[in-house]
């Protein structure tokens, strides 16, 4: 691991206005999409962002590309701070999104698509440049698809035509906005072994946005949990996975489905009730509280902030924390 | 035996084609079971449970086959008797709670109407009422302020649990869920399936579950139907399918699914066959490893085993 990380945000937070004004009131509401994330990410290390939606995983994602500007808080790539629609930064960072029918222009042949990214960096580049971004992304011969528009592309192979687009400029970093949600799932596999052998071959890292933790396990070596714009746990997957702390993360992997029919505890006993408070009146203190098994009077008052719990582990919660070190005290 | 559908064939007309959506399906649902209909967009699992409250588009045309629910063949009942099937004997749920909310409607009038259409001689009072009880058996909090409001004021997870509980309200003795949590978070997800198992014991009501979600199937199946291309590939017990899945077909899904790692890791490549001119043999035959001659010219027919059937030449020979 090198010890610059390719791009690392500081106290990154991201506000949205709502409503009017208030006659007396001189305070503007705001959703809090995003409220202080410091998040690090190096070469070759795919960190995954997860959480349920409403949590701000997807904004974050938009202004570490540098598509959104951020209310507080900045952007280093390589260590220098880079300012919102930076160019270098932009060819650096390149986006994968969710959904690949509004991700692709509809009146553009998908050759016009794929020589915009060469075109707006001021790039030379001729049809064989994008013939083998096709068949790198298995869309062959490339040439067959060069005058097809996206409408005459199925879902797949959409989103293949988005990967190549992202991988145009050979990024350092692509930010991938949940990858495969919204396609069948053979058609998720296909495109999962896909992007795992891009890497190899354009020597790219990944920050992966989902909710999916199967999918998460399976390409990621680092997990950020979000809930209501803050991460509450980070670390590596397997620390994540098998020895989580936070209750939310908790609360979160045993929702997930177990996949067998003869572990059923997930559906017979939800792990927790309730839903996510909204981002506007988000609760004092720590934002769980609210539905956390473990919330004590201090959480209302005090909010965590990110601590050690073990290897590379942070978690911010005080509570399991001091549970944990006592434990540790008897031992 | 519940609903027994023998050999349905639904067909879409599009630009002067027929689209096979559902072409000789037979599945049978018994009272109080929860059986998964499982497969990929465009498998037509979405077509037969619209067929069964017969509920489908105009341009789906219902070429043969019988839908036995209690009995009664739903193809041959008029108008009439169909509203009495729909919502009194079959309840459905869909994927977008919201959408088919009336946004102009108060969340409990909403109730209140679908009861009353059901028994006329329903009074406004017993109604409300009623409306009310049935927020509280779908565990809404609040259900005097929830009465009130209008289905935008609703997250999606209580707006889900209103859906359920109009599709209740009349107490069928079916409940079609499609896709009812493929839009909801991990942990709502949770209590909306946790509410389902409890209305189900409650009420002893069967549902047919249609998902793609194997990890849901997993959880709430009894018995898992599996279509490819409008047609059934594998019919099991949901633990037999999860931990010995027999059709080629089943085995990729569960893999791809990423719910169970064993079986074979192939790549798996191309997509599903055209459904205005499906291939004359197996459905499956462009991606399946296993394919010989036969599957070429010959639909597989149905091999039983023990509780389940699959529809592959892998396991029988032509009788």
């Amino acid at each position: 691991m090198s010890h610059t990380a390719i791009l690392a945000c500081r106290n990154i937070s991201k506000y949205y206005p709502v409503g009017k004004k208030g006659l007396l009131s001189s305070t503007k509401k705001s959703v809090k999409a995003v409220n202080g994330v410091t998040l690090e990410i190096h070469e070759g290390e795919n960190t995954a962002i997860v959480g349920e939606s409403g949590c701000g995983k997807t904004t974050l994602g938009r202004i570490l590309c540098g598509l959104l500007e951020p209310t507080g808080g900045f952007v280093e790539y390589l260590g220098l701070h880079m300012d919102y629609l930076n160019r270098d930064f932009a060819r650096a960072v390149q986006p994968i999104f969710q959904d690949p029918y509004s991700a692709l222009n509809p009146r553009k042949t998908v050759m016009k698509i794929l020589a915009k990214p060469f075109k707006i960096h001021g790039i030379h580049y001729d049809e064989t440049n994008i013939c083998d971004l096709l068949e790198n992304v298995r869309l062959s011969p490339g040439k067959s698809f060069l005058d097809r528009y996206p409408h005459e592309l199925s879902g797949g192979q959409r989103q293949r035509v988005v990967i190549a687009r992202a991988l145009a400029l050979k990024p350092k970093l692509i930010v991938a906005d949940e990858p495969v949600s919204g396609l069948d799932a053979t058609v998720q596999e296909q495109i999962l072994k896909l992007m795992e052998m891009l890497q190899e071959t354009y020597e790219t890292t990944y920050l992966v946005i989902s909710h999916d933790i199967s999918l998460v396990e399976s390409m990621c070596t680092r997990i950020a949990v979000m809930y209501l714009g803050k991460i509450v746990e980070i670390g590596p997957t397997k620390s994540i996975l098998h020895h989580s702390l936070h209750p939310y993360t908790l609360a979160l992997l045993r929702s997930f489905p177990s996949g067998d029919p003869k572990k059923r505890d997930w559906i017979d006993s939800p792990p927790i009730l309730g839903e996510v408070p909204s981002p506007v009146d988000v609760p004092s203190g720590c934002a769980f509280r609210t539905r956390c098994p473990l919330a004590v009077d201090e959480c209302a008052i005090k909010e965590p902030i990110m601590e050690l719990s073990g290897t590379d582990h942070y978690i911010s919660c005080p509570v399991v924390l001091r549970a944990q070190t006592s434990l540790h005290m008897e031992k | 035996m519940l609903l027994s559908i023998r050999d349905l064939k639904i067909y879409y007309h599009t630009q002067g084609n027929y689209l096979k959506a559902v072409d000789g399906v037979s599945l049978e649902i018994k009272e109080g079971e929860v059986v998964a209909l499982v497969g990929e967009s465009g498998s037509g699992k979405s077509t037969v449970a619209l067929a069964i409250p017969k509920l489908l588009p105009r341009s789906a045309a219902i070429m043969g086959g019988q839908i036995i629910f209690q009995g009664k063949n739903i193809l041959d009942l008029d108008n009439d008797e169909l509203r009495h099937v729909r919502g009194k004997m079959v309840g459905i749920v869909f994927q977008e709670p919201v959408s088919y909310l009336n946004p102009l409607m108060k969340i409990g009038e909403q109730i209140a109407e679908a009861l009353k259409t059901h028994s006329s001689n329903l009074m406004s009072e017993e109604a409300v009422s009623a409306a009310k009880s049935i927020l509280k058996k779908v565990r809404v909090p609040d259900v005097d302020r929830t009465y009130d409001c209008y289905p935008h004021q609703l997250s999606g997870g209580m707006a889900q649990r209103v859906g359920i509980g109009i599709a209740i309200s009349c107490e069928p003795s079916l409940l079609i869920a499609d896709e009812p949590t493929s839009n909801l978070d991990l942990t709502v997800q949770a209590q909306i399936l946790h509410l389902l198992k409890g209305l189900m014991r409650e009420l002893n009501l069967a549902i047919l579950f249609i998902s793609h979600n194997l990890g849901v199937v997993s959880g709430m199946a009894d018995r898992v139907v599996v279509m490819y291309a409008g047609r059934i590939a594998e019919e099991a017990p949901v633990q037999a399918l999860f931990n010995n899945p027999l059709h080629p077909y089943s085995k990729l899904l569960l893999h791809a699914s990423r719910v169970t790692r064993h079986g074979e890791t192939s790549e798996v490549s191309g997509s599903l066959p055209d459904p205005t001119n499906p291939p004359e043999g197996c459905r499956f035959i462009a991606r399946c490893p296993f394919a010989r001659a036969q599957c070429r010219t010959d639909p597989p027919a149905a091999f039983p085993d023990l509780n389940s059937r699959v529809y592959c030449w892998l396991y029988g020979e032509k009788k």
